[in-house]
């Protein structure tokens, strides 16, 4: 007998310590998940006359919070309670995949959370806008943000404006100076160039590039790099998105396969190069074992990532992708990526702007994020350089300050998940030197084909 | 002799294939990120990084995670396990109008996929403000373990005498007394593989605690390698640390009860 009161008292406190909990939880979720350098709400708490308490709830794919764009978001959260103790943030971090899978499931319920990361193609921010989910903002509320004319593009529809950017991203070509070097080897200036370097590094025994082609969005990215430097032009693929052509049958688009798979032949991509994600190329890379890294320009802290050799560090440099005759290395693949939008059932509008407002401020998110070394701002930052950034940054901003044209949107960005899929498996096929040419061109129309 | 030592060098050999998981995940939990996916599988490194587990008792919040991962699973389990020794008790013992009915219905729980439940229950734990609370996932732990515990309980109690019952009923026993004084002791082998089961597989759940949890409060482990995720890549020396400690009470387990689980799941089978 006395053991099963045992039992049942012990699922009694199971229950009641639950409730217990439950309702602390309102009062200490918020503060428990802000780091540990502030204590902003407890004034607020003894005011008399503070306004209204608010709490908004944040909620972002940046999961690390120690470094880093996460660290950066998460200090000007900090700083911004600090200074209105009567508004409380309440940060939710996930990383990307588990991010998506609950913004699902968030929005199919209507219950958002009052500012979202969204990002400013359709596959994602469409469904949301054509659901009502999103807020409208205001332009004028973000002028003195200084935004980069047409970085808010991605984030807009029919004329109105549903988010803000957060990123100005950016494809390029990481190399290792000391490869190049100690092998004898130029620098590669044009697409046959990377060709013949390619080969002179297998010649060596060195992986000569690696990317992250297992999850396959670099590779979309840079076949429209090959395709702009074959036909001189990046709004051909914008044709072929809006229907006004195919890929089949063009012989710019074929040419640019066909670049692509020379490379191949050339045994240009490293060991492992379609089972290899972000992580195992970046160390690839990073220790030594390729020559150069196709990634986005949010890697500048390459130079300081103490996790790899020093000699690695002082070495990495970043070049465009190389030039033809048609493309110049000006021409830029660029987009601008992640940024933030406001639930349309929030509480607090004003309050969600004006925190929006404060982030954007160029000497918050623009000024801290180039600074760190993170990432490069969808705002003008100019007057931010401190003429003490590593010769990777400087690199990097050289490359964009010269642009001549860019890409925009990458194109597997502007229609669904299963459009997205579809081109990134034909790419891999591609790069993988298992398809040819017509065949890979007809997989990317029957992809477009299935966008409505 | 000759096929002794070919016994001998298979088993080993599986043995070795068994563990070089385990040792690939400790040895990994003491490189620093960048020296990850080199050209060798594995690699010793010249000082260990201890920092990786620094960072994930601190950063990473393991010790307030791991407490609240073992709080919500041994309730889940605990729960699962007296709910499913007294569902047993209904179906092989009580004479009563649907039993087969219900039985196959507790059976088809089998069936559903966790992920076809996360919306639904989404919305009634919104509904009766039970998201972000440890019951959200205590319930659900305990419904998803309740089909399987019961088949095995009640398939190990029709192995055990009614004449020991049904002296206990001369001597003045009531039905949970019979239950719990008679029948637990009894059915100790298939409760703690029921329980060990159970608690494999919620130890380190986390699609349900990724849905309905949001404060740090009551976040479980797995949340924990989460933190150490970048946007592109992430710090996986600390990813490793975690997963390591995360193992650990799971080996812990297994090493202790393996005698108990066959026992608790052969003992049943045969008898029909």
């Amino acid at each position: 007998m006395k053991k099963w009161v045992m039992i049942f008292t012990a699922i009694l406190m199971v229950f009641t310590l639950a409730a217990c909990s439950s309702g602390n939880n309102g009062g200490n979720a918020g503060t428990e998940n802000e780091s540990p350098s502030n204590a902003p709400s407890k004034p607020a708490a003894e005011e008399s006359k503070a306004p209204e308490q608010v709490t908004l709830k944040f909620f972002t794919a940046l999961a690390d919070r120690s470094n880093g764009m996460g660290k950066i978001e998460q200090s000007i959260i900090d700083a911004y309670m600090q200074e209105n103790p009567n508004v409380k943030i309440e940060v939710e971090a996930l990383q990307d995949e588990p991010y998506k899978a609950k913004a699902k499931v968030y929005a199919s319920t209507e219950s958002l959370p009052d500012i979202i990361q969204s990002w400013g193609q359709p596959s994602f921010i469409k469904p949301l806008i054509d659901n009502g989910l999103l807020l409208e903002l205001n332009p004028a509320d973000f002028e003195s943000s200084g935004f980069i004319p047409g970085s808010t593009d991605g984030f807009s529809q029919g004329g109105k404006l549903y988010g803000l950017p957060r990123n100005t991203d950016f494809l390029v070509l990481y190399y290792n100076k000391k490869l190049f070097d100690d092998n004898g080897i130029a620098v590669p200036a044009t697409v046959s160039e990377l060709t013949e370097v390619s080969k002179q590094f297998r010649e060596k025994g060195i992986n000569p590039i690696t990317t992250n082609a297992m999850e396959g969005w670099s590779l979309p990215i840079w076949f429209e790099y090959a395709a702009q430097r074959a036909s001189g032009d990046f709004g051909k693929i914008d044709a072929v998105m809006n229907g006004e052509s195919a890929f089949s049958g063009d012989a710019d688009f074929q040419a640019a396969a066909q670049s692509i798979l020379d490379l191949a032949e050339a045994d240009a991509f490293a060991d492992g190069f379609l089972t290899a994600d972000y992580g195992t190329s970046r160390n690839l890379f990073g220790q030594g074992q390729a020559a150069m890294f196709v990634m986005g320009n949010w890697e500048a802290g390459l130079a300081t990532d103490e996790n790899f050799p020093e000699e690695f560090r002082n070495n990495v440099g970043a070049i465009p992708y190389p030039s033809s005759d048609k493309g110049k290395a000006s021409d830029l693949a660029a987009w601008f990526g992640g940024g933030y939008s406001i639930s349309k059932n929030t509480k607090h509008p004003e309050e969600a702007v004006k925190f929006m407002q404060y982030f954007f401020k160029p000497e918050n998110w623009a000024k801290q994020l180039w600074q760190t070394g993170s990432g490069t701002p969808a705002q003008k930052f100019d007057q931010f350089l401190t003429g003490e950034e590593s010769a990777l940054q400087k690199g990097l901003v050289d490359i964009f300050n010269s642009t001549t044209s860019a890409s925009n949107t990458p194109f597997l960005d502007l229609g669904t998940e299963e459009f997205k899929t579809k081109v990134m498996e034909a790419h891999q096929k591609l790069f993988g030197n298992s398809i040819t040419p017509e065949e890979f061109l007809k997989e990317l129309d029957a992809a477009v084909a299935l966008l409505p | 002799m000759l096929r002794k030592g070919l016994l001998q060098t298979v088993l080993w050999m599986v043995a070795l294939l068994q563990l070089f998981p385990l040792i690939w995940l400790i040895n990994y939990s003491f490189l620093k990120s960048g020296e990850f996916f080199g050209s060798g599988i594995l690699k010793w490194p010249q000082t260990p990084e201890w920092n990786n587990y620094i960072s994930a008792f601190t950063y990473g919040s393991v010790p307030k995670y791991l407490w609240n991962s073992a709080f919500i699973t041994i309730a889940a389990i605990l729960a699962a396990a007296v709910l499913s020794l007294m569902l047993g008790y209904a179906f092989t013992r009580m004479e009563w109008r649907l039993r087969g009915v219900f039985m196959a219905v507790i059976m088809l729980g089998m069936i559903v996929p966790i992920h076809a439940t996360l919306l639904p229950n989404f919305i009634l734990f919104d509904w009766i403000k039970l998201l972000d609370n440890p019951l959200a996932l205590i319930l659900p732990y305990i419904a998803f373990s309740l089909p399987i515990s019961t088949l095995i309980i009640s398939g190990f109690m029709e192995t055990i005498p009614r004449s020991i019952e049904e002296s206990a009923v001369m001597d003045g026993c009531s039905v949970y007394g019979v239950i719990f004084r008679i029948l637990m002791p009894m059915t100790k082998p298939a409760l703690a593989t029921v329980c060990i089961m159970n608690f494999i597989s919620w130890w380190n759940e986390f699609i349900m605690a990724n849905t309905f949890l949001t404060s740090e409060t009551f976040k479980t482990l797995p949340f924990s390698i989460m933190k150490f995720a970048g946007q592109y890549s992430s710090n996986y020396g600390a990813q490793f640390a975690v997963m390591t400690m995360i193992a650990l009470p799971t080996v812990i387990m297994y090493l202790l009860f393996t005698e108990q689980m066959s026992r608790g799941i052969t003992a049943g089978a045969v008898k029909g």
